[in-house]
């Protein structure tokens, strides 16, 4: 039956399909609004935003409530660090949309990462993970990063896996929440599990309750205001390109999720630096071309959401630049320029920049309308969700929160 | 053959055309081995004046001006409505496998760069669907997405619909050409300059929802070639063609890099005529607009013979 083939049909013409009984059944409906189930095959019920995509569930870490909860725990647990000072949360934290604030990140025992701790708003919906990896793109995946480090040391398991795993195995409420997300398990107490449950808890993070989702989908047009909708105009202008890297409902070109068969891994150059007019970056952050050692990767980074990107200052791979007005200041040069110092060089006559960092003027009325718009990405209902919050009492919520 | 007429049918005529549908459904089920039909595979070729496309390489003689060196680093593009044409002129739509990934519906998405210079790229250089057996001479099909599936919201829409590469914003709909590249790149006169072509002047006052009408100027432009083998010929795609009145290192200040198919854009005037579509360029609120017909016959598509 060659007309099935076409899976979102009009619908009369699949109703007429369904009476014939002309075989198919196979389970697409006739709205393409909603192509996926929002649950899983084990029954778990993903918790979505109006309009938003079901997530790809990893085939090696299946969904579970009780895993979420486990992760959630682990993930604010200071034990979970070498000294037990720190925790997944101490460089994600959530009254910053799990960013910390610092320029770049410190670990447990003080080493300083080279790179800005990256926001975990819906990160399950990265193509991939970090701030420049290209095979990196499931989460349990990258829990391991942060746990094993050595250059810089994170969380500080290597060579201590066995004494932090004994600290849990040893909390009668670690036993049940283990025990409840690997039932069956004799002991589920291992650097996979842990990593994996705190994966299904970020999994979790999903933001998309803004003004501009308000406003967007869910038919409140007052939710932005007349600035930010200004705002918004402007960002989805060619005259400023911000659309081209910071495209789709996730605000970032690199998105995966369960509709979404092409892999869409994008990595670019905007200008932040040129070193001596070589086109190169500073020796700890060259971004994709230390995977590739392409010249053409020099710098290229992934561009990441921007919901809540009100909250995650500094800014960029290296936090480099302090606040949005400044974002903005470097986008419309169309490039950094750097006049003295080690890393002298305009980054906006980079060889490898991408195209699409090209300059534009702003004045300031016009900037105002941007920064609202940005500023409308941000989700409070998220930042205050209680089902994100941590369960220990360490990590402080947003003031804003009730 | 009344199963070979129905399932051909263009999508977004399938309205229409359900009265002549239901009898079909009625006589019998069919099935996709029907003696009476074949595969056919459409395959795309990229080529810049002639030499065949590398993404990330530099071509020279691009376009007009000195020193025509243009690196190209993305070329991709949907195509619709594909359709062998027999000896008779009658057009048999190609009906598309619907593979989840590159095709859906009557919509494909060709993806030419296999390796930008940082390893394998997902690319696609094919079409591949079903028609009746027959002798066929020719192909038609149409660059871009049709309306009503150029405006679905990226979250929810299927692939190849929302490969994110080729978004706009929802108002905007879909890039229908992405081809990136830089002028005299690595000289200081180096440029930005690229062909996004897609929907223009699409009405609504919120760029983050479908357009509450058809677009002004919906910049889908079908092509049709001659003497075309399916079995053995490429569809060749030459964007040096559609370049060949531009300056790729220059670019108007204050304008999108190259052309991104804006009305206001005076670096699209030379280039959407070559992309076989009117142009009609409108430089600001008290200007008279200029209409510039397309070029014809169009450039930019030929046969490849092997």
């Amino acid at each position: 039956m060659k007309l099935q083939r076409y899976p979102a049909g009009v619908l009369l013409l699949s109703a007429l399909l369904t009476l014939t009984a002309c075989g198919g059944g196979d389970g697409d409906g006739s709205d393409t609004t909603t192509p996926q189930p929002p649950t899983t095959d084990a029954g778990y019920a993903w918790s979505l935003p109006a309009g938003f995509p079901t997530p790809k569930e990893s085939a090696d870490n299946p969904m579970s409530a009780a895993k979420v909860e486990l992760g959630r725990h682990l993930f604010y647990d200071l034990r979970l660090s070498v000294n037990q000072t720190t925790a997944c949360a101490s460089c994600h934290l959530p009254e910053r949309a799990f960013t910390d604030g610092r320029v770049t990140a410190i670990g447990a025992t003080g080493e300083v990462h080279p790179r800005n701790a990256m926001s975990l708003t819906n990160v399950v919906y990265n193509a991939t993970l970090n701030w420049a990896n290209p095979v990196l793109s499931m989460l349990h995946a990258q829990a391991l990063i942060p746990m094993f480090g050595e250059f810089p040391i994170e969380l500080g398991w290597s060579d201590h896996e066995a004494e932090i795993l004994d600290r849990l195995r040893r909390d009668g409420q670690y036993v049940q929440l283990f025990a409840a997300a690997w039932p069956g398990e004799a002991d589920p107490f291992n650097a996979d599990r842990v990593a994996k449950a705190i994966a299904a808890f970020e999994a979790t993070l999903i933001s998309g309750n803004s003004a501009y989702d308000q406003s967007t989908l869910q038919g409140k047009w007052d939710a932005m205001s007349p600035a930010a909708r200004r705002g918004q105009e402007l960002f989805f202008s060619e005259r400023m390109e911000c659309f081209h890297c910071h495209g789709g409902f996730n605000f970032s070109q690199s998105v995966s999720h369960a509709g979404t068969t092409i892999t869409q891994t994008d990595f670019f150059n905007n200008g932040l630096y040129n070193i001596g007019g070589t086109g190169d970056y500073p020796l700890d952050n060259r971004g994709l071309w230390e995977f590739t050692q392409q010249p053409a990767d020099m710098g290229r980074f992934r561009p990441p959401t921007l919901r809540n990107i009100e909250l995650t200052a500094p800014y960029m791979h290296d936090g480099s630049i302090a606040t949005l007005d400044e974002v903005l200041d470097h986008y419309a040069r169309g490039g950094r320029l750097i006049s003295s110092g080690p890393f002298a060089g305009d980054g906006a006559k980079s060889p490898y920049k991408s195209e699409l960092i090209v300059p534009f003027i702003l004045n300031a009325q016009e900037k105002q309308d941007l920064i609202a718009f940005l500023n409308s990405l941000t989700d409070w209902e998220f930042i205050c969700d209680p089902r994100f919050a941590d369960p220990f009492g360490n990590f402080p919520r947003h003031a804003r929160c009730p | 053959m009344i199963f070979s007429s129905t399932r051909s049918l263009p999508f977004p005529r399938a309205n229409a055309l359900l009265i002549s549908v239901l009898p079909a459904l009625l006589v019998g089920c069919g099935g996709d081995d029907d003696p009476g039909e074949r595969a056919a595979t459409v395959r795309f070729a990229a080529q810049i004046n002639g030499e065949a496309f590398t993404c990330g390489k530099t071509y020279s003689g691009v376009g007009v001006g000195q020193p025509g060196s243009y690196q190209v680093n993305d070329w991709r593009f949907y195509v619709h409505d594909v359709a062998l044409v027999k000896a008779d002129g009658n057009r048999q739509p190609l009906d598309l496998d619907q593979d989840g990934t590159w095709q859906y519906q009557n919509v494909a998405l060709l993806d030419l760069r296999q390796d930008c210079g940082s390893g394998t790229l997902p690319s696609n250089n094919v079409v591949k669907g079903a028609v009746p057996s027959a002798n066929y001479t020719g192909i038609c099909f149409k660059v871009g997405v049709p309306y009503a599936l150029n405006h679905l919201n990226d979250a929810t829409a299927p692939s190849p619909l929302n490969a994110s590469g080729m978004l706009w914003n929802w108002r905007g709909g879909r890039k229908f050409i992405r081809l990136d590249g830089f002028g005299a790149p690595g000289s200081d006169n180096s440029t930005a300059f690229v062909v996004h072509l897609g929907s223009t002047e699409c009405p609504g006052a919120d760029p983050s929802a479908p357009p509450v009408a058809a677009c002004g100027y919906p910049n889908i432009a079908e092509f049709c070639l001659d003497n075309f083998n399916v079995d053995q010929d490429r569809v060749v795609m030459d964007m040096g063609h559609a370049l060949a009145g531009s300056n790729v290192a220059f670019n108007t200040a204050n304008t999108a890099s190259g052309c991104m198919s804006g009305n206001a854009d005076p670096e699209c005037i030379p280039i959407l005529p070559r992309l076989n579509l009117d142009f009609t360029y409108v430089a600001g609120a008290s200007a008279t607009p200029e209409h510039y017909s397309k070029v014809t016959p169009q450039v930019l598509f030929s046969v490849g013979k092997p």
